[in-house]
C-alpha cells in the first residue's frame, strides 16, 4: 500500500486505484508515511521546516471539529429535473369534484315542492315529531322514506 | 536544466539532448499542474467526512502556509496561531471548495485574511497589506526568508532532520539515489526518468519508494526524539 501512496504523492497512480488507496488510508487509525514523505522532499528542496509539533496540535484541533459533509467536488452539469409529485393535487380535485356532485344532488331535495309533497302524506304530529327529533335534513329524509 | 548539469559532472553521466527532446516533450503532454490533481481527491475526499484526507493536506501545507504567512506576521507564536486558525476556517468551509481555483490558492487566501484579521485587532500592522504585496508573496513563495523567524532550539532540530536525510540520501545505492533526485530536485516525472535511466516505469516507482523508505526508516527515531521539542 505503501508504495502506491508514494506514486500518489507523485500524481503517479493510477485514477482507478486512488480512491481504493484513499479508503484503506482513511481506516487507518494514522499513517505518517505521508507526513515521512512531505518531509523528506521539503528537506530535499530546502524548504522551511517550521514546526512538527504544530502540524500535530492543527490535526487535533481538526479532530475535534464536527466532521463536514456533503461538498461541491463534483459539479453537476446535468439538468435538473423537477421531482414535483403530481399525485395530491390530482386526488385533491378528484375529492372537490366528488364533494361538488354531492351538494348539487342534496341541494335537489331541497326543492319546496318536494317538502310539500312529503307533508301532505304524513300527519302533522308525526312531522313535528321528526323536526324534534332529527338532528339534521339527512336523517329527515331517510327516516320519512323508511316510514313509506 | 542547473541541477542536471550538476548531476551530470557528479559521476552521473546524461545525455542533454536526450533530457532536453524530452521535456519538450513532456511540456506537451504534461497536465497543467499534477499538485493540483492530488489536492483535489483529498478535497473530495474530505468533503465526503474523511478528516484523514484532510490532515494529508496539513501534512503537505502547513510548512509552506508558515513561510507565507511569515512575511506578514512577525511573532513566531502569532504565526503559529494564525496558521492554526487558517486550517480550521479551510476545514470549517471545505464545502464551499468548488475546485475553481487551486486549493493551496484558496488555503493562502484564508491564512492571508486570518493574518489581516488578526493583526487589525491587535492594532498591529501588517508588513504586507495591499494586494501588490501579497501577490509579489504568493509568487516569491520560493525566495528564501529575510527574517529567521525560528527559535534555537527549532533550528537545531531542523539542522538535525537536513543533515540526517543528506547524509541517507548519499548512502543509498546509486540507483535509488538518482531515481529520487530526478524526482525530487528536478521534478521529473515517472515517464521521463524511466527513459533517463533506462529502466520500466514500474522499476522507477519501486525504487523511488524504496528510496524514501530508507530515508524515513533513518528519520523515525530522529522525529519520535524531537516530537517533544521540535
Amino acid at each position: 500500500m505503501n508504495e502506491k501512496l508514494s506514486s500518489f504523492f507523485d500524481n503517479e497512480l493510477d485514477s482507478t486505484e486512488i480512491d481504493k488507496l484513499l479508503n484503506q488510508i482513511s481506516k487507518q487509525k494514522k499513517n505518517s508515511h505521508w507526513a515521512h514523505y512531505q518531509l523528506i522532499r521539503d528537506v530535499i528542496q530546502n524548504n522551511h521546516l517550521g514546526s512538527h509539533k504544530l502540524t500535530k496540535n492543527i490535526i487535533d484541533a481538526i479532530e475535534k471539529e464536527p466532521t463536514q459533509l456533503g461538498g461541491f467536488g463534483k459539479h453537476n452539469n446535468e439538468p435538473r429535473v423537477s421531482k414535483t409529485n403530481y399525485w395530491p393535487i390530482a386526488a385533491s380535485f378528484a375529492a372537490l369534484f366528488v364533494i361538488g356532485l354531492t351538494a348539487l344532488n342534496l341541494n335537489e331535495y331541497k326543492t319546496v315542492d318536494s317538502v310539500i309533497l312529503v307533508e301532505s302524506d304524513i300527519p302533522t304530529d308525526l312531522i313535528n315529531d321528526h323536526f324534534a327529533n332529527a338532528s339534521s335534513n339527512v336523517n329527515f329524509f331517510i327516516q320519512t322514506s323508511y316510514n313509506k | 536544466m542547473n541541477t542536471l548539469n550538476v548531476l551530470a559532472t557528479e559521476s552521473h553521466v546524461y545525455n542533454i539532448k536526450k533530457v532536453n527532446n524530452i521535456e519538450e516533450k513532456l511540456m506537451e503532454s504534461r497536465p497543467v499542474n499534477p499538485e493540483r490533481a492530488i489536492d483535489q481527491k483529498l478535497v473530495e475526499k474530505c468533503q465526503k467526512g474523511d478528516k484523514q484526507a484532510f490532515s494529508m493536506l496539513v501534512e503537505k501545507y502547513q510548512r509552506r502556509l508558515t513561510r507565507l504567512l511569515s512575511r506578514m506576521v512577525r511573532d513566531q507564536s502569532e504565526i503559529e496561531d494564525i496558521v492554526q486558525d487558517s486550517f480550521i476556517k479551510a476545514y470549517r468551509a471545505i464545502n464551499n471548495f468548488r475546485g475553481d481555483s487551486a486549493f493551496y490558492t484558496w488555503l493562502y487566501r484564508i491564512g492571508i485574511n486570518t493574518a489581516k484579521n488578526h493583526l487589525v485587532k491587535l492594532g498591529k500592522r501588517p508588513k504586507a497589506m495591499n494586494d501588490v504585496e501579497i501577490e509579489e508573496i504568493e509568487n516569491f513563495e520560493d525566495a528564501p526568508d529575510l527574517r529567521n523567524h525560528e527559535t534555537p532550539e527549532s533550528t537545531m532540530m531542523s539542522s538535525e532532520i537536513v543533515a540526517s536525510v543528506n547524509q541517507t540520501i548519499e548512502a543509498l545505492p546509486d540507483e535509488l539515489k538518482e531515481a529520487i533526485s530526478l524526482r525530487e530536485m528536478d521534478g521529473l516525472s515517472y515517464e521521463e526518468i524511466s527513459d533517463l535511466m533506462n529502466c520500466p516505469i514500474g522499476t522507477v516507482r519501486s525504487r523511488i519508494f524504496r528510496a524514501r523508505e530508507a530515508i524515513a526508516e533513518k528519520l523515525k527515531p530522529l522525529i519520535e526524539t524531537t516530537n517533544k521539542r521540535w
